[in-house]
C-alpha cells in the first residue's frame, strides 16, 4: 500500500511510498530514520499524533520532523 | 496589527500561499528554458569559431588559430555545465501542489501545536509565538516566527521568515543576537534549512514553523553568533570582572578580551593592547605592543621602531661619546705634543 511520507529530517521531502500491509508507526519510524529515537521526533499521521502502534492505512499523511535540529552561524 | 485568521480571511491566506508554492513550480520551466538557450548559445559559438578557424587555415594565420583553438577548447569546457544545469533541472524533485484544503488543514495544524496562529495583513504575514525558550540556563523568552506569505520562495531573499524575540535577552555583547543562533531576527537554520526551504516551497507552512521551533529549541555551541557562556558578558582575562559588548576590548597579541582597566593603546599603531602585552620602550619610555617593538640589529635590545627608525637606540648614542672621547684624547695628544714642544722650545731656551 502506498502512503505521503514527509521527512523533515535532512532535505525535507514529501513523497508516496510503498509499505508492506500492517506497519506500525514505530516500524516505519525506525525503517525511515536509522539510528533515531521516536522521543526526538514530531510524529503525526493525518495531522494528529497516534500512539507507537498505530498501524498505518493505505494513503496516510505521515510527518516526521526532529525536535533537536542544531543551528549555525551560516547556513 | 494582529487581525483573526478565521472564516473568509482565512481562505484567502491559505489561497494566496497556493499560489504561491504554484509560481514557483511554473518557475522551475522558466529556469529549464533559460538553461536550454544558453546550450543553443555556445553550439551557435561553436559554429562561429570552427569559420574562424577555416579561415585561418586558409589564409596560413597560425598565431590567430592558436587563440581560436583557445576558444573552442573553453567552449567545450561550457556546453557540459549547461547540459548538467538542463539534467538538474529537468530531474529535481517537484513540489507537490497542496489543495487550498490541504493549505487550510496546514494553517489549522499549526493553531492547534502553537495553540495560536496570528495574522497581520498590512503585510500579509503568518506568525507563531514559541514558548518561552531557555538554553543552558540561559533565559532567552518567547520568539515570534514570521513568515512573509509574498517572500516565499524567493532564492536571494532570505527573510521569508523572521525570528522576533518578544521580550528581548540579547547577548551582553551584541543586542541584535537575541539567540544563539538568530542575529538581526534572522535565523541561521543550519543542519534545518534544506527541510525549511522544502517546507516553504512546498506549502507545508507547519512543518516550517515546527522545524524553525526545532532550531530554537537546540543550543550548537560550535556555531552560535555568542556562545552561551559568554551570554551575559565575557569576564576581563586579566581581573576577571564581567564585561558587556561596548566595554569588551580585545587584545589581538594575546587574542583575549580585557575590560578598559586591562587594556591601553599601542603608542605607534593605537591599537588596544592589553597591559600584560604592552612594553615600554628603553628610549622614548612610551608603550608600544609587540609587533611595534623590534630588536635593535647592532646591540639586540628591544625598542619601538620609530626610535629604530631615528637611530635612537642608546647603542648609537655611545658611539658619538667615544669618538668625542677620541676626538679629547686626540686633542689632549696634541696639547700634550705642544706642550712637549714648547718644552722643549722653552727647554731649548734654557738650553740656549
Amino acid at each position: 500500500m502506498r502512503i505521503l511520507f514527509i521527512n523533515n529530517d535532512g532535505a525535507g521531502f514529501a513523497d508516496y511510498v510503498e509499505v508492506a500491509p500492517n506497519t506500525t508507526v514505530e516500524k516505519f519510524f525506525s525503517q525511515q530514520i536509522e539510528g533515531g529515537k521516536t522521543a526526538d521526533y514530531l510524529i503525526r499521521v493525518n495531522r494528529q499524533p497516534v500512539p507507537r502502534d498505530y498501524v498505518l492505512q493505505e494513503g496516510d499523511r505521515v510527518t516526521m520532523t526532529p525536535t533537536k535540529i542544531e543551528g549555525a552561524v551560516t547556513a | 496589527m494582529e487581525t483573526p485568521l478565521t472564516g473568509r480571511r482565512l481562505w484567502q491566506v491559505a489561497s494566496a500561499i497556493r499560489q504561491r508554492v504554484l509560481v514557483l513550480r511554473n518557475r522551475r520551466y522558466v529556469d529549464l528554458q533559460c538553461e536550454m538557450q544558453n546550450v543553443i548559445s555556445d553550439l551557435q559559438d561553436f559554429g562561429r569559431v570552427q569559420r574562424n578557424l577555416e579561415l585561418c587555415l586558409n589564409h596560413g594565420w597560425w598565431a590567430a588559430a592558436n587563440s581560436v583553438a583557445d576558444q573552442a577548447a573553453r567552449l567545450t569546457r561550457a556546453v557540459p555545465f549547461s547540459c548538467q544545469q538542463i539534467e538538474r533541472a529537468v530531474n529535481a524533485r517537484i513540489p507537490l501542489i497542496p489543495s487550498i484544503r490541504e493549505v487550510l488543514a496546514e494553517l489549522q495544524e499549526t493553531e492547534e501545536e502553537f495553540s495560536e496562529l496570528r495574522y497581520y495583513p498590512e503585510n500579509n504575514c503568518l506568525a507563531v509565538v514559541t514558548e518561552a525558550i531557555e538554553l543552558e540556563n540561559v533565559y532567552l523568552g518567547e520568539f515570534e516566527v514570521q513568515l512573509h506569505i509574498d517572500r516565499i520562495g524567493i532564492p536571494q531573499d532570505r527573510a521569508a521568515y523572521r525570528v522576533v524575540a518578544l521580550d528581548a535577552h540579547p547577548a551582553a555583547r551584541n543586542d541584535q543576537v537575541t539567540h544563539p543562533h538568530v542575529s538581526e531576527e534572522r535565523l541561521c537554520a543550519g543542519d534545518a534549512g534544506a527541510a525549511i526551504e522544502s517546507a516553504m516551497v512546498s506549502g507545508r507552512i507547519g512543518d516550517l514553523f515546527v522545524l524553525v521551533r526545532s532550531v530554537l529549541t537546540t543550543y550548537n555551541a560550535q556555531s552560535a553568533y555568542v556562545p552561551l557562556g559568554d551570554w551575559q558578558g565575557s569576564a576581563c582575562h586579566d581581573c576577571g570582572s564581567t564585561i558587556g559588548g561596548d566595554e569588551t576590548y580585545y587584545c589581538s597579541s594575546c587574542d583575549e578580551d580585557y575590560c578598559s582597566d586591562c587594556t591601553s593603546c599601542c603608542t605607534l599603531c593605537e591599537e588596544s593592547t592589553c597591559l600584560g602585552c604592552l612594553s615600554t620602550c628603553p628610549v622614548c619610555e612610551d608603550r608600544f605592543c609587540p609587533s611595534c617593538m623590534v630588536k635593535c640589529p647592532d646591540c639586540g635590545q628591544r625598542i619601538c621602531r620609530t626610535c629604530l627608525t631615528e637611530s635612537k637606540c642608546s647603542c648609537h648614542e655611545e658611539e658619538p661619546a667615544k669618538e668625542e672621547e677620541d676626538h679629547d684624547d686626540d686633542a689632549s695628544s696634541a696639547r700634550g705634543a705642544a706642550e712637549v714642544a714648547g718644552a722643549g722650545h722653552i727647554g731649548a731656551g734654557e738650553a740656549t
